[in-house]
């Protein structure tokens, strides 16, 4: 998988802000607003090709958790911004 | 020489060529921020000499199309610039045409300038693009918006289209002494000196509102229908989804462009108080937005 080049975030007021546009004639913006992990995994990941077992290995490397929260926590970070059409 | 330059917000936007500054002349709203040409160094030259005899850059990325009043709009990227491309839809009127290289502040415009009323227009919209193309990287934004000016402040109001951005201001100007328009669609707002400023502009939508003013801003308040008054203020996240729709739609679809639109607004969020306000057409939500803002 990998995040789609086509969205970038921005800081804006300490907020790490990622913008889906919509199109005229119908306003289907979303602004989604990242924690500071998420925002940090987002930077890592961007521009990559990466499992599931990556971004696993990258918590547990980083963040010195074990197998299961790390599991757990990246299936949730995947899960997200699969939803929000930012993972392809 | 045939040029003609006007001051919006600051920044000084140079005309140049024979048919075009003719259009400008018939051009209602540019009158009240005319300079003397040569006094200070334009951010940006918009010219239409010798484009007759260039070939206008082709569109590489299409950015933002739309189409509005019967003329189709075509925002994108060129191999090295932007373009932006006007088309009337029906009758004999002929598009008109704009493009510039990134970060240039020359401007070139093609098309039909003989005048009338498409041409004036045409001609209006062109220069709203290549003001924000030329200002959007210099902390200054058009914000969509019906703008009120109380107490030497301006306040911002925000929606979309049919919300009732002008009803409410009306409501301010029929109800609150000393409450007077600024401008009905398209003002100027840009942060210097550690203030972030309102200016009125020449592009003012339906309602002939062009002043040559400034005023710093107290507040952006986004408007929503309802059966009931009531206002509350919102979170950064939420103020940054309120006033994004309002800034310029072509410019949201580039990287280079909207990281300018999104440092304008970091500091616009930082420093003005941004609001919610679920309203009906009537004094007291009048009363209830100057009152939250001004504290009476």
């Amino acid at each position: 998988m990998k995040i789609d080049n086509s969205f970038k975030i921005r800081t804006v007021c300490g907020e790490n802000i990622v913008m889906r546009q919509g199109h005229v004639d119908s306003d289907m913006t979303q602004v989604v607003s990242l924690n500071s992990t998420a925002a940090e995994m987002w930077k890592f990941f961007e521009g990559k090709e990466f499992t599931a077992a990556d971004v696993v290995s990258y918590l547990k490397d980083t963040y010195g958790i074990d197998d299961e929260l790390a599991k757990t926590d990246a299936e949730k970070w995947i899960a997200k911004l699969s939803g929000c059409g930012f993972i392809g | 020489m045939d040029v003609k330059e006007y001051k919006i917000a600051g920044h000084t936007m140079r005309i140049e060529g024979a048919s075009l500054v003719n259009v400008m002349s018939a051009l209602e709203g540019f009158a009240p921020f005319a300079v003397e040409p040569g006094m200070e160094s334009p951010v940006v030259t918009v010219t239409c000499q010798g484009t007759d005899m260039m070939i206008v850059p082709k569109c590489e990325r299409e950015c933002f199309v739309f189409d509005s009043d019967d003329v189709l709009s075509t925002f994108g990227e060129t191999s090295d610039g932007f373009i932006f491309l006007m088309a009337p839809q029906y009758g004999k009127d002929e598009p008109l045409c704009l493009w510039c290289k990134r970060g240039d502040s020359i401007m070139y415009v093609k098309g039909h300038l003989e005048g009338g009323p498409m041409t004036e227009r045409l001609v209006r919209f062109a220069l709203w693009i290549a003001y924000g193309l030329a200002t959007v990287r210099k902390q200054t934004i058009a914000i969509h918006t019906s703008t009120i000016q109380y107490k030497d402040k301006a306040v911002l109001f925000l929606g979309e289209s049919g919300t009732g951005k002008s009803t409410h201001t009306r409501l301010w100007r029929e109800n609150i002494d000393g409450a007077i328009l600024l401008n009905d669609d398209s003002p100027i707002v840009r942060y210097v000196d550690g203030k972030m400023w309102v200016y009125g502009s020449p592009w003012s939508g339906k309602t002939p509102c062009y002043k040559n003013e400034q005023y710093e801003l107290a507040g952006c308040v986004r408007l929503s229908q309802a059966p009931y008054n009531k206002i509350r203020k919102l979170r950064t996240i939420e103020a940054f989804a309120a006033i994004h729709p309002s800034c310029p739609p072509d410019f949201a679809y580039s990287d280079y462009l909207y990281d300018g639109i999104s440092e304008t607004l970091d500091v616009m969020l930082q420093v003005s108080p941004f609001y919610h306000l679920e309203c009906l057409p009537n004094a007291e939500a009048a009363y209830l937005s100057c009152k939250t803002i001004f504290g009476e």
